[in-house]
């Protein structure tokens, strides 16, 4: 209970003033706390000669209410004799303090008790006319709030506001302050400066966990007050938001904050390899809400930053951002149309409160991931590398006369260093004895070091940013600066961001509010000519020679087969083809610069009671360049010459050359995109009946254009001093090419040039929406929500009335807690039943599928002019994929609050999925974009917050969110490809009956005599045959899926005074994932050849082969202790090692759980930041990525491993594990 | 109330505003994507890409009898061409696509929507209409007769219209299914009407290698009809396509002479000539080509060992026959006399000069215009003057009608080995009463100089058809 006592005071006066104003707010606080109390006490109470104080305590512990006073004062008082029976609280009050010289007032469920002569007049000061000022306190969505105690600053002046939110309180002069407090709401003091009506807007204070239940719902178009909302909809926690900045990114600090939405964790300059871990699929799919809901390639939700719709979160700065809500069932987000059936993530950014005193915030942090693992891929060292290529060496089934010769096109394999030498021993050109002692000495190199060194470095993200806020009666703003380093793993690459954020408010006047924000951001980045090479590289091969540092020569990666063709094409052409991957690097450079810009500006106007017109405008451009210089120097352009150089007829002649000799290649790219929406809209915001009836009405208008455009250039012979570029003629180059060149390109001894150089492309979107939204309360007990909308957009080719497909939702609250029998269950303070239905859908991307064919340039160069060819087939059957959404939620709140949460259940079944659509094969094209079936997604999500402890000095609250989802194809078009074995195991992602994205394996039955891999049918006999025809299909095996059943976070808060302590655990349960085993059992033990052209970073990245192959048969009775297939270099037609590759064996548990972060903020003590002339300084520390606990015992992070079907990648390397974050945060 | 009643009209005004602007907004024509309408827009899918690529000749290479295999190297090979060199059954694994049909089928929905549509189509005379769907038709035909050569019997005239033949697919629907197979008779008479009303309304000039011109249908036609083993009206269509191809007045297409082309300066001349072969002219001026499509050959090239020209076919080559450049023994130790087949991979298919010349010889020898001015020697010495220095050239003189018969196929496998155009004729051979049953087959040589024989039974002349498109056609029936 409250010990709240006034501490002793030797003087009264202004002091005494002082302290109470302490008390108040101190027990405001406490009245956060200490909630649980009889609302509607009744006291009975029998003392004789009793302290006052002691008559207090009683009450106290009779009430729970929080009393206030001067325990000084009251201690001084006169004894007191009571006998009251079930008396109200203020009865008795009334009676006991009227002897001892005292006067209360009851505020919401605290007492001030003070005494009835008022200190706040001082005799000294001449009396100033006291004046009466009125006004009306709302929440952020206009809502009244009732019981805010509304007090004079200085004095003990105080009153509550009404149920209509209003107050009326008399102020000792015109420069009186009010105070604003409530349990839930941010306290705020509003100067009266000779106004006599206010209308106060309040905003709910940040408990940490309470959010979920308490904050309006806002859905980008309205704010509606939670207690009237039916959606489900989620509000990530702020403060966890806020400490967790290690990423300018806002929708990765959101990962486990959220019940239902899943976030890959993909960072750093690497990403775009990406992490597809959750959908065996690409980027797109970094964000998914509530399963996937759609086989297209983008499941992302729609975001909305202050009511426009983004296409890239990640160029928002995450410090500006003040809200964030995630709508997830249909009445939340249908009233986004057609583009909302993946959720919608409603972000609001910050804004300066009227008449507040000019706040500047200071905020960095520096991000260090560490260097990205290079050597993460299971390979071979060099020895073992060696001694497996000396096993395998075939050069009868790939003569020398064959590898050697110099091929047209630049697919194929090198020939390798240790091949070179293991051919010169088979062709008596050295001894054998000498062939050992290269490759001994081969074995003995590890490249590693050298790849770290020259092509690796730590990798860290610095972000700072500076904000100012402030307002006055009329303006207020909030503006801010950042700017984002981002340091890559590989060296010389430059990345950094500048983004200016401006936003103003205007309340013109009690009718008319505008506001106009500005949003800047510019990205700037850089890179040199590296490779991208790491362990899975050749391990022998080094970079520079290890004594005098000279870059090592590689040509042989590249199209020049040999030493000897090499040479050759050298003495015709003049041109050195030495190609030292080291020396390339300052050869050339690549430049990209984007500049954002957004402004989005917004009116509300009130038209008559209750009426009000609301528009909203965004205009946004996004300018990018990017250039590509590859000097005269670099391999590329050198190689390039080459093919097009015809040789010297004599020595003393000089060669032909068809393109320029002098210079190097340049070309730049130039986007520019602009986008507008322009939306009007009426809401009628009323109630009638004192509030029984609540009604609001939304009717409105959105029209949204995208316009993007992209032209590219090259040119040749570019001196990037002059500026100036050589002409060549393209239409020969092209046409007839270049017969006879030194290096011939084409087939028939021919060059011909194929590279563009010009392209210009531009796509236009239009849409036009109708959308109408309404909520109706009644007695603030049932809620009823109702939303519509209809899409038209100008997608080339379609009919219109496939775009008459409005999207819709109905959904009702029962506010439970309102109802008088749950009244006297005083302990459960929300408890509210939401269901809610409707349908959204997805409309066939533009230009995806039309009803006509639409046809684009496909020019054939051998035709006499421009040729079309069909982009998109008529497919006058496709029809909108739809989504029912089914949802039921409890909303909860017990005990004072100190256990809040909700519950969702939800169904969602979309039926007519859109995808690529196998057709009839003689139809024209093997598949279409078209309705391929159906499919539903049931979950629960669980989102628990708790109060666990609560003290002034300490407190630590836990949040639960935990989801599950379950996944299933319920129809399938059939379809001819899902009816063998193969193609289930090796390429279905959907099938009937099963989740999407599933795992099928071949059942695993071992190796042969042979060493080759064996199955098991259905029937239980054993399978080797390459050929799959004719066998059951129940022979697959069904392995689960990559989606996670469940997912989710444990955060914990801890508070100890300025001290801060926060960690978040988040867990993906339940998936399943392939393993990457080696996949080569066949062919020649040599990297493939590397693609060099201008702008590229070559891929080092094959020639070494997994370790596994170690283990491989060797001889008969291996297959008793290994499963790794034998090593063929010819007759493969007899196995086939897909059996092994795709086997039961190699699926593994994905599951795992990690420590995301945890995050420890410490503030400096109060007088040591004043002293800095700061309000607050924190630091912050954060460690984030440790992994707590992986199913799988390969030593695999799921988050890391490619579980694609079409199983090209593997794994990625792991960046940011570990990684380590220092913050700083100021407030002046 | 004066004051609402101006608000009412503002708000009015603002619906009636929002309502009325929405029409346009959305009637964008994009640009970089159109939907046809004009005449020009049919023209313009004439030069379309999906016209001119596809991977055909070294399907049909593989099967033919002109080519060999040999180990270790044939066992590197996909799976699927060591099966279609074995003349198994299934060439295809359930799930996998008839690669070698993509572009055919694609090319098919192009020309059926040109034939549909263009005569519709605004903006262009009726002879313009009339010509560009000529051209879609004889593209058409061209395509189907790959899908007779591929998955139908060899025509039998007494069983023709009986046997089955292929879907015939005259719309471009991509949400037909499923197709049904038509008779084999149907289907040669859909090719040859195509052909036929195709004729009259192409030009005779020849203007671009890309389009169909009237020489093309002409000897399309004459190909159909010696399909079919109507070889008068083969000869009558191989002269009018020789008639055309003399009327030309607009790019050359003619014989390339190999004694001067593969001189310093010709355009066959290479640097490479023994490593790579003679070089090749790209299509455009490739002046034999009349017809370009352009076929990735695979099973040819200078560092393929799988597949050589077997040692009888090498025979063939006199000693002084310049085509014998396109081959070379080089690092070829076994088997004794065979040949690699250096180029090119990329080759013009379509419709070629040289085959034009070889069908009408092969006319007039069935015609018995055996010797003489206008007869097959004559035809035969054409050409051969043009591939070999002329004391090398001569036709034998004194053969029978079957001598020569057989001569004129011995022709055409020196003119067109690895071309693909070999299968085609062994399917026509097999029910030519011309021709003595042959047992033909497939040789597998190993370095030891043991071989494997992989016997061509008479129902694979006909493959079977691939399962993905079984599949898509529930109750299509497959081929023995």
């Amino acid at each position: 209970m409250s010990k709240l006592n006034a501490t002793s005071s030797k003087s009264h006066g202004s002091q005494a003033r002082l302290r109470i104003m302490r008390l108040i707010s101190v027990a405001t606080l406490a009245a956060c706390i200490h909630i649980s109390t009889f609302a509607h006490a009744q006291v009975t109470l029998a003392e004789t000669n009793i302290t006052l104080q002691r008559v207090i305590r009683k009450l106290q512990s009779m009430t729970g209410f929080d009393f206030l006073y001067d325990a000084d004062l009251v201690a001084r008082s006169a004894p007191v004799t009571v006998r009251v029976k079930d008396a109200s609280l203020d009865v008795v009050l009334t009676h006991c303090l009227k002897s001892s010289g005292f006067t209360h007032t009851i505020i919401g469920r605290s007492v001030v008790i003070r005494p009835a002569v008022d200190l706040s007049i001082s005799s000294d000061i001449p009396p100033i006319p006291p004046m009466i000022v009125r006004g009306r306190v709302v929440d952020e969505a206009g809502a009244p709030l009732s019981g805010v105690t509304v007090t004079v600053k200085g004095s003990s002046t105080a009153t509550s506001t009404t149920e209509a939110g209003d107050f009326e309180l008399t102020v000792p002069s015109e420069e009186s302050v009010l105070v604003l407090t409530a349990v839930n709401l941010e306290r705020i003091e509003v100067v009266v400066k000779g106004r006599a009506s206010f209308e106060i807007q309040m905003r709910p204070r940040i408990v940490y966990g309470q959010d979920v239940v308490i904050r309006p719902v806002n859905t980008g178009y309205q704010s509606l007050p939670n207690e009237r909302s039916a959606g489900s909809a989620a509000k990530p926690n702020e403060v966890l938001i806020r400490d967790r900045a290690n990423s300018t990114n806002i929708m990765q600090r959101l990962d486990g904050l959220v019940p239902g939405l899943t976030v890959s964790f993909a960072q750093g300059a690497r990403a775009s390899s990406g992490n597809r871990m959750m959908t065996g699929e690409g980027n797109a799919n970094q964000y998914i809400v509530r399963g996937i809901g759609s086989v297209q390639a983008d499941r992302a939700p729609l975001f909305v930053v202050n009511g426009i719709v983004i296409d890239d979160i990640s160029t928002l700065n995450a410090n500006d951002v003040e809200d964030v809500t995630v709508l997830k069932d249909a009445t939340a987000a249908s009233i986004w149309g057609s583009r909302a059936a993946n959720g919608v993530v409603v972000i609001t950014t910050r804004k300066g409160t009227a008449r507040q005193k000019i706040r500047v915030q200071y905020d960095a942090f520096y991000n260090m991931q560490g260097t990205p693992e290079y050597d993460y891929y299971p390979r071979m060292s060099s020895a073992d590398f060696i001694r497996t290529a000396e096993q395998i060496f075939d050069p009868v089934t790939f003569p020398w006369g064959t590898v050697s010769q110099f091929g047209t096109t630049t697919s194929g394999l090198s020939v390798s260093p240790h091949e070179v030498i293991q051919y010169n021993r088979f062709r008596r050109l050295i001894s054998p004895q000498r062939a050992q002692q290269q490759l001994d000495s081969l074995a003995a190199i590890d490249n590693r070091s050298q790849m770290g060194e020259y092509f690796y470095r730590s990798q860290s993200l610095f972000n700072n940013t500076l904000s100012v806020s402030g307002g006055g009666n009329v303006h207020s703003f909030y503006g801010s600066f950042s700017y984002t380093g981002n340091q890559s793993g590989v060296p010389g690459e430059r990345n950094g961001v500048y983004t200016m954020n401006l936003r103003n408010d205007f309340n013109i006047s009690p009718r008319v509010r505008l506001f106009i924000i500005t949003d800047l951001s510019r990205t700037e980045g850089s890179r040199k000519r590296s490779v991208s090479v790491d362990n899975r590289f050749l391990p022998y091969q080094l970079f520079a020679d290890p004594v005098t540092g000279r870059p090592a020569e590689m040509s042989y990666l590249s199209y020049l087969v040999t030493d000897s063709v090499k040479r050759v094409f050298e003495n015709q052409s003049r041109i050195d083809l030495n190609y030292r991957p080291l020396e390339e690097l300052d050869r050339g450079k690549t430049e990209s610069a984007t500049m954002q810009t957004r402004l989005t500006g917004g009116a509300s106007v009130r038209l008559l009671r209750g009426l009000r017109y609301e528009g909203n405008f965004g205009f946004g451009t996004t300018g990018s360049s990017t250039s590509n210089y590859d000097a005269e120097a670099s391999f590329p352009v050198r190689s390039n010459l080459v093919t097009f150089t015809k040789a010297a007829v004599a020595p003393s002649t000089v060669p032909t050359y068809l393109l320029p000799p002098f210079g190097g290649q340049y070309s730049t790219t130039e986007q520019q995109a602009r986008s507008w929406t322009v939306r009007n809209q009426l809401v009628l915001d009323t109630s009638f009946d004192a509030r029984r009836h609540q009604l609001t009405l939304l009717l409105g208008q959105e029209a949204q254009e995208r316009f993007s455009r992209s032209t590219s250039n090259t040119v040749l012979g570019y001196d990037p001093l002059l500026l100036n570029y050589q002409n060549v003629d393209f239409f020969t180059l092209g046409l007839t090419g270049v017969s006879n060149p030194v290096a011939a390109r084409n087939t028939g001894n021919r060059s011909l040039y194929a590279q563009p150089v010009f392209s210009h492309t531009e796509t236009m979107t239009r849409v036009s929406s109708y959308y109408s939204n309404a909520g109706y309360t009644f007695s603030r007990r049932y809620s009823l929500n109702a939303s519509w909308r209809n899409d038209e957009s100008n997608l080339f080719g379609v009919d219109k009335s496939a775009q008459r497909k409005p999207v819709w939702s109905i959904g009702g609250k029962w506010n439970l807690v309102q109802e008088a029998f749950l009244k006297r269950f005083n302990r459960i303070d929300i408890l509210a039943l939401r269901l809610t239905y409707g349908i959204t859908g997805n409309a066939p991307s533009p230009g995806s599928a039309t009803s006509q064919d639409v046809l684009v340039v496909r020019s054939s160069s051998f035709a006499p002019g421009p040729g079309l060819g069909i982009s998109t087939y008529a497919n006058k059957a496709l029809t909108w994929e739809r989504t029912e959404n089914y949802n039921l939620g409890l909303d909860f709140g017990l005990l004072g609050r100190r256990v809040t949460g909700t519950l969702d259940l939800y169904r969602r079944n979309t039926t007519d999925l859109i995808g690529q659509l196998p057709i009839n094969y003689l139809a024209g094209t093997s598949s279409i974009v078209g309705n391929f079936g159906d499919m539903n997604n049931r979950g629960v999500e669980l989102s628990i917050n708790t109060l666990n402890v609560v003290d002034r000095d300490f407190s630590w609250n836990t949040v639960l969110n935990l989801s599950y989802n379950r996944n299933t194809i319920t129809r399938l078009q059939q379809t001819s490809s899902i009816n063998d074995l193969a193609t289930l195991v090796q390429q279905t992602k959907y099938y009937a009956g099963y989740p999407a994205l599933s795992i099928f394996a071949y059942d695993w039955a071992g190796l042969d005599a042979m060493g080759d891999p064996q199955i098991f049918l259905a029937d239980g006999s054993k399978y080797k045959t390459a050929t799959t025809t004719n066998i059951p299909l129940a022979a697959a095996r069904y392995m689960g899926s990559f989606q996670p059943l469940w997912n989710g976070g444990l955060l914990n808060f801890i508070r100890y005074r300025n001290f801060n302590l926060s960690s978040s655990i988040i867990f993906n349960l339940g998936h399943r994932g392939r393993r990457d085993v080696n996949e080569k059992y066949s062919g020649r033990f040599t990297p493939n050849r590397v693609t060099i052209s201008p702008g590229s970073s070559p891929e080092l990245q094959t020639g070494n082969f997994h370790s596994d192959l170690l283990k491989r048969w060797m001889k008969p009775g291996d297959e008793l202790v290994t499963d790794v297939p034998v090593y063929l270099t010819t007759n493969t037609a007899r196995r086939n090692t897909a059996y092994y590759v795709f086997g039961s064996q190699h699926v593994y548990d994905a599951s795992f759980i990690k420590l995301r972060d945890i995050t420890a903020s410490m503030g400096l003590p109060q007088a040591v930041s004043r002293r800095l002339g700061a309000e607050e300084v924190r630091f912050r520390i954060q460690l984030s990525n440790l992994m707590l606990w992986k199913a799988n015992r390969f030593g695999i992070d799921p988050e890391f491993q490619v579980t694609d079907i079409n199983y090209t990648l593997g794994r990625v390397l792991p960046v940011g594990q570990g990684a380590l974050t220092l913050g700083l945060n100021v407030r002046f | 109330m004066r004051k609402m009643t101006l608000r009412h009209t503002l708000l009015l005004v603002f619906f009636i505003g929002m309502a009325s602007c929405r029409k346009e907004f959305l009637e964008v024509v994009p640009t970089g994507r159109l939907i046809a309408e004009k005449t020009l827009d049919y023209e313009l899918m004439l030069n379309s890409s999906d016209l001119t690529l596809y991977s055909l000749a070294g399907f049909y290479a593989i099967l033919g009898d002109e080519v060999a295999a040999r180990n270790p190297f044939f066992g590197t090979r996909p799976v699927k061409d060591q099966r279609l060199f074995r003349y198994e059954n299934d060439v295809y694994n359930p799930g996998e696509d008839p690669t070698e049909l993509t572009a055919v089928t694609r090319t098919l929905y192009l020309v059926n929507k040109i034939i549909n549509e263009v005569m519709d189509s605004k903006g262009g005379t009726d002879e313009q209409k009339r010509g560009i769907r000529a051209e879609a038709m004889t593209c058409r035909a061209w395509v189907y007769l790959h899908f007779a050569n591929l998955y139908t019997k060899p025509y039998n005239p007494s069983t023709a219209a009986s046997d089955p033949g292929f879907p015939i697919i005259r719309e471009a629907d991509i949400n037909k299914t499923p197709y049904v197979r038509s008779t084999l008779k149907e289907l040669y008479d859909f090719i040859v009407g195509d052909l036929t009303a195709a004729v009259p309304d192409l030009p005779v000039t020849i203007t671009s290698r890309h389009r169909a011109s009237r020489v093309v249908a002409s000897a399309l036609l004459a190909r159909a009809y010696l399909a079919m083993g109507r070889h008068g009206e083969a000869l009558i269509a191989s002269e009018n396509a020789i008639g055309a191809l003399r009327a030309n007045t607009g790019i050359a297409a003619r014989l390339y002479d190999y004694n001067i082309e593969m001189l310093t300066g010709g355009a066959l001349f290479s640097t490479t000539m023994a490593t790579t072969g003679p070089a090749q002219p790209t299509l455009p001026n490739h002046i034999e080509s009349v017809y370009g499509k352009q076929d990735i050959n695979g099973t040819v090239g200078s560092t393929v060992n799988h597949f050589i020209i077997t040692p009888q076919v090498a025979s063939l080559y006199g000693a002084a026959d310049l085509r014998r450049r396109y081959y070379s023994n080089t690092g070829l130790t076994y088997p004794v006399g065979a040949l690699r087949r250096l180029g090119p991979s990329i080759q013009p298919t379509g419709m070629n000069v040289p085959e034009i010349y070889l069908m009408r010889a092969e006319g007039r020898v069935r015609s018995n215009n055996l010797y003489g001015a206008g007869s097959a020697a004559e035809d035969l010495l054409f050409l051969r003057l043009r591939r070999m220095p002329s004391a090398a050239a001569a036709v034998p003189a004194g053969m029978t009608q079957s001598q020569m018969l057989q001569y004129v196929m011995d022709e055409r496998l020196r003119e067109l080995a690895f071309s693909g155009l070999r299968w085609f004729d062994m399917r026509r051979m097999s029910v030519d009463p011309q021709f003595s049953a042959i047992n033909r087959s497939h040789v597998l040589y190993f370095a030891d100089g043991s071989t494997q024989n992989y016997p061509l039974r008479p129902e694979r002349l006909t493959l079977r058809i691939p399962p993905r498109i079984l599949n898509d056609n529930p109750g299509m029936q497959d081929n023995p």
